[in-house]
């Protein structure tokens, strides 16, 4: 169990990794910011019954975002259609399309995209952090890359 | 692409500077403490939350220069709810008709009245909003009375439904559905800032009245879940539970250590949302009638009502459970928890 006079110490001390997953979550340092602050109050009044901080929070993390979004209390600005064909920029490599099109992706998709490639978390524990079953994390993993145009032979893959 | 590409591009855009900001653990605080009075307001329940509002629009309105002229009321002829289906199966069996529908627009009239026979059978009103979360919803009036818990959701996605409550031998109802607001009212964003007024937010809504029919036998609700052990920074000192109609009081002697003790319910059911809870401690009434959380999976729906107790004095906390509408053969489960430091 977490001792509520650590709490200062844990914003201070982890703010800065868990800002980062909420900026790729909602792509603005502004609304990051929003989220990480909403997330952190959320886990203070939870504080004494937690027995892992910063899991809890990402927790918290993520479902306050999914919720903003499924609430529409933030709508996100309409975006045109994938292309057909990824075109491909010299001058980066197809990395700004890439990032993107991470933008355009539904929420949840996104979510499982960022929890996944970015915190490098397993299947169980991104089904446990959005309340939902290892098949549907996988299911939503590869619709998201197929999406991104992302190497089949590696969507096969991360199907096993 | 690759996944490798993936991993870089999300590693690229996170680690690049983030904006500093070494005010965020007061700005956390800051938003706890919000968070907290909001709560203790809203443990009040809806009840006094729709007197205040409507004493509040009954003030502002006779102010002069302030108030908006009500428009006129419009009856408009009931019009086919698309929305919403002519018949209705709830979760629990129950089986729902439709008798009436009608339509407000974002753009149309505020206000839209039907008038409906009376069976004798149990009644519902049902909404369905196309507009954003938080446009105004319309109030429930029976022949131009507020006579249940409250409106509809501040636009809530899928079908909204609240009991329709009558005169008792009543043979005919016009319920009317109003979105009129009156006052006006502005907000300011920083704290010395200019108020802006704000704009009530106007929505679709397809709106119907349905009779339903009680099930045959008592359907048995889920039983509610174990109470957290800790909530809020508070132990679980005492609990009961108990099914609605059947259970309707709680009682427990509490020993008051100088602080607050907290109490929170949960209930479970088809109509567990329609619970209410009135508290009295120490003798006095709670200013405040809480409504219910339904607790499924996720986090625990805290609503806790918080009060304060003399150092050493022993206590009484006697809760009323009761339900708005009718709840023929539809039990409901019922938890209360009672939490101290």
């Amino acid at each position: 169990m977490a001792d509520r006079a650590i709490f200062q110490y844990f914003v201070v001390s982890r703010s800065d990794r868990l800002l980062r997953t909420a900026y790729l979550l909602t792509r603005d340092w502004g609304v990051a910011e929003d989220l990480l602050q909403e997330s952190l109050a959320k886990a203070w009044f939870a504080w004494p019954g937690i027995d892992e901080p910063e899991a809890y929070v990402r927790k918290a993390l993520v479902t306050t975002y999914t919720s903003w979004w499924r609430r529409r209390w933030r709508r996100e600005l309409p975006s045109d259609e994938l292309p057909e064909a990824v075109t491909h920029d010299p001058g980066d490599d197809g990395r700004a399309e890439l990032w993107r099109a991470v933008g355009r992706l539904p929420t949840r998709q996104r979510a499982v995209i960022v929890l996944r490639f970015y915190e490098d978390l397993p299947v169980s524990e991104v089904a446990g952090l959005l309340g939902c079953q290892e098949g549907t994390v996988k299911s939503q993993t590869a619709k998201a890359l197929a999406k991104l145009r992302v190497d089949e032979a590696i969507v096969r893959e991360l199907r096993r | 692409m690759t996944v490798q590409d993936l991993r870089d591009v999300l590693r690229e855009r996170a680690e690049g500077p983030s904006p500093a900001n070494p005010r965020r653990h007061d700005e956390v605080r800051a938003r706890i403490r919000r968070t907290r009075l909001r709560r203790r307001t809203m443990a009040g329940g809806a009840v006094v939350a729709m007197a205040s509002v409507v004493a509040v629009v009954a003030v502002v309105a006779l102010l002069p220069g302030t108030a908006e002229e009500p428009p006129p009321a419009t009856t408009v002829t009931a019009e086919p709810a698309s929305g919403l289906p002519e018949r209705y199966t709830a979760p629990d069996g129950t089986a729902y008709r439709r008798l009436a529908t009608a339509r407000l627009t974002a753009e149309g009239a505020k206000k839209t009245s039907v008038t409906i026979p009376l069976s004798g059978l149990p009644l519902d009103v049902a909404a369905r909003c196309d507009g954003e979360f938080g446009s105004g919803a319309p109030r429930i009036l029976v022949d131009g009375r507020h006579t249940g818990p409250r409106g509809f959701a501040p636009c809530p996605t899928g079908m909204d439904l609240q009991p329709l409550v009558v005169p008792e031998g009543a043979k005919e109802v016009t319920v009317t559905f109003d979105t009129t607001t009156s006052g006006s009212a502005c907000a300011t964003r920083t704290r010395n800032g200019p108020c802006v007024p704000v704009k009530p937010r106007r929505a679709g809504w397809d709106l119907a009245v349905y009779e339903w029919t009680p099930p045959a036998r008592p359907v048995t609700p889920e039983p509610v879940r174990a109470l957290p052990g800790r909530l809020g920074g508070k132990r679980l000192i005492s609990q009961s539970t108990g099914v609605w109609p059947g259970d309707s009081t709680f009682e427990v002697e509490v020993v008051g250590t100088g602080g607050t003790i907290g109490i929170d319910q949960i209930c479970s059911g088809d109509l567990a949302g329609r619970m209410w809870f009135r508290y009295r401690v120490d003798g006095k009434e709670s200013p405040a009638t809480s409504g219910c959380g339904v607790w499924k999976k996720g986090a625990f729906p805290m609503a806790m009502a918080e009060f304060t107790l003399p150092k050493g004095k022993r206590v009484t906390v006697t809760a009323q459970v009761g339900l708005w509408g009718e709840s023929t053969n539809r039990p409901v489960d019922w938890a209360i928890g009672v939490y101290k430091k």
